[in-house]
């Protein structure tokens, strides 16, 4: 069984990681990816429900080493692919600065 | 009866397993369960050639496994980890909300499929797995899953 991201590893592009949860949110979906939008809205234009935020969650986690989101993270407040970019961004931002130790 | 933080770091029998699942003997699709830790879990089931499903799946053909039943394998180990986590209480269903299952080959009967099972997550009571089923060290199903709690009886 192939392994989930053992460590944090996002596209170097915030182009290039938006077209990855696009096709999460693709996958989740049974959609094709052009129907996915940087900026359409996951629950109110596309129709996501909680199952498949989920399924984008994991693969997040699954694909970038993004944490586990913790049980009181409000999944609506990431609704686009874009939103959820910089949600995983902010672990980038988070991360300790290892050129400095 | 055996609680789930009974039954770390020791192989589980089917006995174990019957007391921990919601799931009747006959339908019971794990024989033995190994748990690894850090979510993962590896399980076992034997098919003989004279289950019923195995002779009613084709009468006149090969012998082999239904395929939703290695999914199902798979299913209930992904249940067996959540409890065994502590990510769900014993003995209480689940419900699969996506199911994604690719057969890779034939398992044939008489043969133990053993499935590998780990949580990707756990997000809101709703759990993110993946598995493999291999027969004789060959891959025959890769499965992706998300379940959730049982909705609440009206």
């Amino acid at each position: 069984m192939g392994g989930p991201a053992k460590c944090l590893c996002l596209p170097a592009h915030d182009a290039e990681l938006i077209d990855r949860i696009r096709g999460f949110v693709s996958d989740a979906l049974d959609l094709p990816v052009e129907k996915v939008g940087p900026d359409d809205h996951f629950y109110e234009t596309l129709g996501l429900d909680s199952l498949g935020a989920v399924a984008v969650f994991i693969d997040l986690s699954y694909a970038f080493g993004i944490p586990e989101p913790e049980p009181h993270l409000d999944f609506a407040s990431f609704h686009t692919a874009r939103l959820l970019a910089t949600y995983a961004r902010s672990f980038e931002r988070d991360r300790p600065a290892l050129d400095a130790v | 009866m055996p609680e789930a933080s009974s039954v770390i770091g020791r192989p589980l029998t089917r006995c174990d397993i019957l007391n921990l699942l919601p799931y009747g003997e006959s339908f019971m699709l794990i024989d033995e369960a190994e748990h690894l830790g850090h979510r993962q879990l590896v399980t076992r089931f034997t098919w003989r050639e004279d289950r019923p499903e195995i002779a009613a799946h084709f009468v006149r053909g090969p012998k082999l496994v239904p395929g939703v039943l290695l999914a199902e394998q798979v299913a209930q180990s992904a249940l067996l980890l959540a409890v065994i986590e502590g990510c769900h209480p014993s003995r209480e269903p689940m419900m699969l909300g996506q199911f994604r299952c690719e057969i890779m080959g034939p398992a044939q009967a008489p043969c133990t499929v053993v499935a590998n099972v780990a949580i990707d997550a756990v997000i809101g009571g709703k759990m993110g797995f993946r598995a493999t089923c291999e027969v004789h060290g060959s891959l025959v199903a890769k499965v992706r899953g998300i379940a959730a709690p049982m909705p609440t009886a009206r």
